[in-house]
């Protein structure tokens, strides 16, 4: 499973969105609710390398979110930043995550042609790969 | 496998949050010894084990679970004379006399896995090592000194769960 199909479970088992109804990678489909969460590769480096071989790598994840509903995209996202960010274990199922955080605080991405707020965050993930 | 964090530090049954910080150091006395050969050995002694933490919550309620021996209760007397008026109390550090005995508890630092990876430091007292002020936040350094006995481990690393009681 690629990081971003990864990510997308993860917030899917946190509450933000079910992966193909309102949530999806790449962009949102001509028919996906106003209220949709879309996420994308941002990039990445590599971090670390030991001598044995082994990195950490760090992924960008962009995650994007839509609504008519404007305070509610500032809800979500600030929701997730502190999840992102907060003290607790954080896992990504298939993957050895040494660090998840927002790196890029709630965003407001202007209103889209169809007057929903656009807002994002990025995610860095830095994945522990031997 | 990684052992990770965000780590849980306990001191005894006292779970220790907001640290910025945590600095464990461990040691071993040893000295060396030349043969008439040229060989030289390295002879180890005795063991020495510490952790300091830097604690951005620095309140009294911390201090007093943390320094119990400089903790000054309601009512009581300070050092100085003073009576402590403040439901919270006080703390009030000043040289133990010769006759206190330390409270110890064992410091244990737990990584985030089910079951945690624990390092343990046996039988640790406290004591103040430093505190820094900055223009936003107070920062106060505990030294946990290890002081197990000598037929016991100073540093012990297990599971959570993984011993018996």
């Amino acid at each position: 499973m690629n990081l971003a199909r990864a990510f997308a479970k993860f917030m899917e088992d946190n509450g933000y969105g079910t992966f193909g109804e309102d949530l999806f990678i790449g962009g949102v489909p001509q028919n996906a609710p106003n209220s949709s969460w879309w996420i994308s590769f941002g990039g990445g480096f590599n971090l670390t390398k030991n001598r044995t071989g082994e990195k950490q790598k760090n992924y960008v994840i962009n995650i994007y979110f839509r609504s008519l509903d404007g305070e509610l995209v500032y809800n979500e996202l600030q929701e997730l930043e502190e999840l992102l960010n907060s003290n607790t274990c954080l896992e990504i199922d298939g993957y050895t995550i040494t660090e998840i955080e927002a790196s890029l605080f709630p965003t407001d991405q202007d209103l889209d042609n169809e007057d929903r707020t656009v807002g994002t965050i990025q995610a860095t993930i830095t994945v522990y790969s031997s | 496998m990684l052992v990770k964090g965000p780590f849980t530090i306990k001191w005894g049954d006292n779970t220790i949050e907001d640290i910025e910080e945590i600095d464990v150091e461990h040691s071993i006395d040893s000295e060396d010894f030349q043969t008439l050969q040229g060989r030289t050995y390295e002879i180890d002694g005795s063991y020495k084990v510490s952790a300091t933490i830097t604690l951005l919550d620095s309140d009294i309620d911390v201090l007093a679970v943390l320094l119990p021996q400089h903790y000054v209760a309601f009512g009581e007397q300070m050092s100085t004379g003073e009576e402590v008026l403040s439901a919270s109390g006080a703390i009030d550090i000043k040289a133990a006399s010769c006759d206190e005995d330390p409270v110890t508890n064992s410091l244990d630092i737990m990584s985030c896995a089910n079951p945690s990876n624990v390092l343990r430091i046996v039988d640790c007292r406290t004591k103040v090592e430093g505190v820094e002020i900055s223009d936003k936040v107070q920062k106060v350094m505990v030294k946990f000194v290890g002081e197990a006995s000598a037929d016991e481990a100073t540093i012990q690393f297990f599971k959570d769960g993984g011993l018996s009681s």
